[in-house]
């Protein structure tokens, strides 16, 4: 099942789930040529992984808070604390807390070395349920009713970086900006060029294969480099369709309204971007198209199955796309979701949303089906990639080591809302962030948060625009490049509790993390 | 809402602006004051009912809210050109397909084309496909892979060059080649367009092909096929008017615009030859002609087929229970006894609902309380059959009739479903306020989710709902949602009739056998009283007029891929629908909003 890299003479075989080789010419046309020939790390890579659900307690998600070892007054009467990741053994697994436990051979003490564990990053207000507060857009909530407090839509991070000039320097090889997998959990502008629009969903790929479509480019191929020029004719001719229609040379542009002119414009747009893809050269090596699909384990991985097997090797499909994508050079960005509760102790929706989402605050006994699914997505989603990319790429470096995956789920420690959100990631992004870390920005000497859930320990800590403004820093940003309105962190700023969270908490939120600068 | 507070004609609202109402008002009630209980009501409660004076769906001065003009007196909500569903795409691929060359052509190009369809994306589930306008990158990457081999696969030998393009592009007669690609560009562009080409139109495909000239090669058609695939005129619905047309608020269609409308609505796909001859006549801007055409898509199976879709994702048919995985759970196993669910029951009873829909619109030509309150079961397969106690129904025949103690829809087995020991009066309540009665209840409060009760094992499922919900925090929705579940407690976890709740320990061993109580107090709508099971909800839902409203909002929102607009043409075609529904048969409802005058027109604000 694991995708292995072993060296034959200079080149690399991967071997996917779908028993796909991925043949990688070694450095040759993975590394980019501009890094290689600067000797530096290629630029990072960020993969965002959005977990289904969550309410797991503290306890249960973090290591014990004796592990911290320093402590930091980051503001009076605010101490947070830092401490190494070591992982305890038992049995055969390695643990790091009892959601963050897998089998020892695949938490090595290497593996815990290149992750970092984060306890008390806030979503200040109450959102319940969402799918896009992963990523930067908290409002895009699931309910929406009157008297509800609508915030802003604004694009996810990974679309930040998708189209900032800082974080794609270059095209140069790169076929999509950004890879989404599964349900989508990412937005973007309508017209993302212009920072114009609408912000709207951005639909994943309907599936593995066609992900991989998205992201490969046969190695030499003298029909498909012989068809590149006349795939731009295609393309140029299609634009020109779309400025004739715009512009009146067919039809009335009089008769245009408003919201069709940004229709065409913003199609315009997307068809500059096809256009880059359909000239790009680039090289997948030997890379062999997987023959297996996502889609026969759709059933397994939809919100209504307990098909953990069929979740675990759909997620290893995708998994797979990811490493060829990253070890392709095709794109530096992919979003995934994970939306099966990796559970099969109750075979649907109804059940585990009853009998474990909705009671795991209160009843023990749903607590722990409830953290023992998300250790199954800590062992089979994130350890299954960080293993998958954890094989050299350059000078001593590995894919992962310049790469930052992070694992984020819905909830935080209690269902329902979002203080302690666990964040734990893995890569240090092209040097860009510190690993091995277990940091707790709770405050343990504030005061309890305004309703006490019975099985946890819940204290506020720091904004998640925190995070989201470390993950873009380390991506190579700076703080200009994403606030908006020169409001430090990225996101939204409503606070429920303002005793709870100071002011001075947001007012800090463009600060890299403490504990996480290299 | 009285009619004389409306804006006049040519008060255009900014679109902005009109789009951040609706997210606001969803074209639903909202239950946000269920947080302090049953005494604060739904602020829009009763607004579309009869009492407020909506006009008669055949009152034509008033049904559409138009003046002398046929247009609207409210303005009409702007919108962009809406980009085709993946199933529009798709099935407008087939037909195009199809109308170019012969059937059995086109069926072989078409099976080719399927790897490369697989590229497109889904539209969003969360709603109606026509919800989803997004138009990504990965759209656009793909509808251009379609394109290209779609070029490739009419031009791939000379047999299909000839079906598609004529024996003119492959004979040996290179005099005609000119003559043969005039011919091809004016019909496969009408075709793709939708609508004749124009003159400028016409001359930029004419010289599409990278190749140029008037020499017909497989690559200069395959060119123009990619190229004329990836036009905004096929991929979304482009409305321009009429040449009329000088700038207002409200722009009427043009013929063959108003064909892609009827078309799309009913059939999800693009007109065909006949409904463009009666565009390309002139007789759809008559009532009379718009009307046959009406008719005569909707008698056809792909309106069948359109609203399958729509029943599909109204009721959410296609989110059940995994009956097969929870067979692992020894107390369910246990409570299934002899009738382990099999993996296609849920299709089964999904399509009872579906069946029922067709049948009662179709067949019998009901109305809403004929198809609400059916006594017929749509089973078709023994098993779903036994579960209604009946013999299996052949699909064609009458329909067996099902136990008089279901009540119609609210106790077919597909809503009456979990895959639990205890059924869930919960889900069971939330879906018929959310699906039939359109109330948008909010989710639970934070300090909920501290405070649940822990119901004790040997709960039944109603005490098990009553001990959850029990605190302060939780009552005051679920007072609204419990009774409803509690009034379908005659039925269990698989849609069983039955008279007394079996409860199992976690080794499948019976442990209890409590009575069932399915008496309850509710309000639905301005309509209050207690209900002493399904045939009491039934009767309050219909009536309360809520559930016709709530349909007429649902078919608007489907059929216009957005929220209702406060204000504007939207709430007086609901209205309109909702009076359709309950002064006529459902078939006369659905085919209402295609003969609608709001329907003709488009909102259009100057750029």
């Amino acid at each position: 099942m694991s995708l292995r890299l072993r060296k034959i003479g200079r080149r690399h075989f991967l071997v996917g789930a779908a028993g796909f080789t991925l043949g990688v010419p070694l450095l040759n046309s993975l590394v980019r040529e501009s890094s290689a020939r600067a000797g530096s790390r290629p630029p990072p890579r960020l993969v965002g992984i959005a977990t289904h659900h969550g309410g797991t307690w503290a306890e249960n998600a973090f290591p014990a808070t004796t592990t911290l070892t320093e402590s930091l007054e980051l503001f009076p009467g605010h101490a947070v604390g830092r401490g190494d990741l070591v992982a305890t053994t038992d049995g055969a697994n390695a643990v790091l807390s009892r959601m963050l436990t897998a089998p020892s051979a695949v938490l090595t003490p290497a593996m815990v070395a290149k992750l970092n564990v984060m306890a008390g990053l806030d979503i200040a207000y109450w959102l319940n349920h969402h799918s896009g507060a992963f990523f930067g857009n908290y409002d895009a909530r699931d309910f929406v009713f009157e008297g509800s407090e609508v915030g802003e839509q604004i694009p996810t991070i990974d679309q930040v970086l998708a189209w900032s000039p800082k974080f794609y320097a270059t095209l140069d090889g790169i076929l999509v900006r950004s890879l989404h997998l599964n349900s989508s959990v990412s937005f973007g502008f309508a017209d993302p060029a212009n920072k114009a629009g609408e912000i709207v969903r951005l639909p994943p790929a309907p599936s593995s294969l066609a992900a991989f479509s998205q992201i490969f480019v046969p190695g030499d191929d003298p029909a498909f480099l012989a068809m590149r020029e006349r795939r731009k004719f295609v393309v140029d001719r299609v634009h020109e369709n779309y400025r004739a229609l715009r512009d009146g040379t067919s039809g009335d542009a009089a008769r245009i309204s408003q919201q069709d002119r940004i229709r065409l414009d913003q199609h315009l747009e997307r068809l500059f971007e096809l256009e880059h893809k359909v000239t790009t050269l680039a090289s997948c090596g030997d890379i062999e198209p997987p023959s297996e699909d996502v889609g026969q384990y759709h059933e397994g991985i939809s919100r209504v199955s307990g098909d953990v097997a069929a979740a675990i090797r759909a997620h290893a499909l995708y998994n797979d796309v990811i490493v060829a994508a990253i070890m392709c050079g095709t794109t530096r960005i992919a979003t995934v979701s994970v939306s099966h509760m990796f559970h099969d102790a109750f075979g649907d929706y109804a059940d585990w949303h009853n009998e474990v989402e909705h009671l795991c605050q209160a009843d023990a006994v749903a607590q722990t089906r409830m953290y023992s699914s998300h250790r199954n997505m800590f062992e089979h989603v994130l350890l299954d990639l960080a293993t998958k990319l954890d094989v050299e790429e350059m000078d001593g470096f590995t894919y992962l080591d310049n790469s930052l995956l992070m694992m984020v789920p819905q909830f935080g420690c209690m269902t329902h809302v979002h203080d302690s959100i666990p964040v734990i990631s893995a890569g240090s992004a092209s040097g860009g962030l510190r690993t091995g870390n277990f940091v707790d920005y709770r405050n343990h000497n504030g005061s309890a948060l305004y309703f006490q859930d019975q099985g946890g320990y819940r204290r506020p800590g720091l904004a998640y625009n925190q995070l989201l403004a470390t993950v873009m820093q380390a991506m190579g940003l700076e703080p200009n490049d994403y606030e908006r309105n020169g409001i430090p962190g990225y996101g939204v700023t409503n606070v429920v509790d303002s005793a709870a969270w100071p002011s001075h908490v947001l007012a800090s939120a463009s600060e890299f993390l403490p504990f996480l600068r290299p | 809402m009285n009619r004389c507070d409306r804006y006049p004609v040519h008060n255009s609202m900014q679109g902005s602006t009109l789009r951040a109402i609706a997210v606001a008002v969803a074209g639903s009630t909202l239950w946000s004051g269920c947080y302090h209980g049953l005494s604060e009501t739904a602020p829009n409660q009763g607004e579309s009912s009869g009492e407020t004076g909506v006009p008669g769906a055949s009152d034509e001065a008033d049904s559409g809210g138009t003046d002398d003009g046929g247009i609207p007196e409210q303005p009409v909500v702007p919108t962009a050109w809406e980009r085709l569903s993946r199933t529009a795409y798709r099935n407008t691929l087939a037909d195009l397909v199809t109308y170019a060359s012969d059937e059995v052509t086109g069926a072989e190009v078409l099976a080719a084309m399927e790897p490369v369809l697989t590229l497109l994306p889904h539209d969003d589930p969360r709603s109606y496909a026509s919800f989803d306008q997004g138009m990504s990158q990965t759209h656009v990457d793909a509808y251009f892979e379609v394109g290209v081999r779609l070029g490739a696969e009419m031009t791939a030998s000379s047999a299909r060059l000839e079906g598609f393009v004529g024996a003119c592009a492959t004979d040996d007669d290179g005099g005609n080649d000119a003559t043969c690609l005039d011919e091809f560009v004016t019909r496969f562009g009408r075709l793709v367009h939708r609508a004749p080409l124009g003159p400028s139109e016409y001359e930029f495909y004419r010289h599409a092909a990278y190749a140029g000239g008037d020499t017909i090669a497989a690559e200069s058609i395959a060119d123009l096929v990619a190229v004329i695939l990836s036009s905004p005129r096929f991929l979304y619905r482009v409305e321009l008017g009429t040449e009329q047309f000088d700038g207002e608020a409200t722009m009427a269609l043009g013929e063959f615009e108003l064909a892609a409308r009827v078309s799309y609505l009913l059939w999800q796909s693009m007109p065909d030859p006949e409904l463009m001859a009666a565009a390309e006549a002139g007789t759809l801007s008559t009532e009379a002609g718009l009307s046959e055409q009406v008719d005569r898509l909707f008698r056809d199976r792909r309106a069948q087929q359109a609203l399958t879709t729509f029943f599909t994702r109204w009721l959410d048919l296609d989110e059940r229970p995994n009956l097969v995985g929870a067979l692992a759970d020894p107390a369910f196993a246990a409570l299934a006894g002899d009738q382990p669910p099999s993996a296609t029951l849920g299709d089964d009873m999904a399509r009872d609902v579906v069946d029922s829909a067709i049948y009662h619109v179709w067949t019998a030509g009901d109305d809403l309380r004929g198809w609400f309150a059916s006594e017929y079961a749509f089973a078709r397969s023994p098993e779903l059959a036994a579960i209604y106690g009946v013999p299996p129904w052949d699909g064609v025949g009458a329909p067996p009739i099902a136990s008089s103690a279901r009540a119609g829809l609210l106790t077919r087995p597909v809503f009456l479903a979990a895959s639990s020991m205890r059924t869930r009066p919960i889900l069971r309540g939330a879906l018929v306020r959310r699906k039939l009665l359109c109330s948008q209840l909010p989710p639970p409060p934070p300090e909920a989710e501290g405070s649940a009760g822990v119901p004790a094992p040997t709960a039944g499922a109603r005490e098990w709902t009553e001990t959850v919900t029990a605190p302060d925090t939780c009552a005051g929705c679920h007072a609204l949602i419990n009774p409803l579940g509690f009034a379908l407690e005659g039925f269990d976890s698989l849609g069983r009739e039955r008279s007394e709740e079996l409860l199992f320990d976690d080794h499948g061993a019976r442990v209890a056998a409590l009575p069932i109580d399915t008496t309850a107090s509710t309000q639905v709508g301005p309509v209050s009283g207690p209900i002493s099971g399904p045939h009491d909800l039934a009767a309050l839902m219909l009536d309360s007029n809520e559930l016709s409203a709530c349909l007429a909002k649902q078919y608007f929102r489907y059929a216009h891929g957005r929220e209702i607009v406060p204000d504007t043409t939207d709430v007086e075609t609901v209205e309109d629908l909702t009076a359709a529904l309950a002064a006529d048969d459902m078939m006369s409802f659905f085919v209402e909003l295609a003969l609608h005058p709001t329907f003709r027109v488009r909102g259009w604000e100057a750029p």
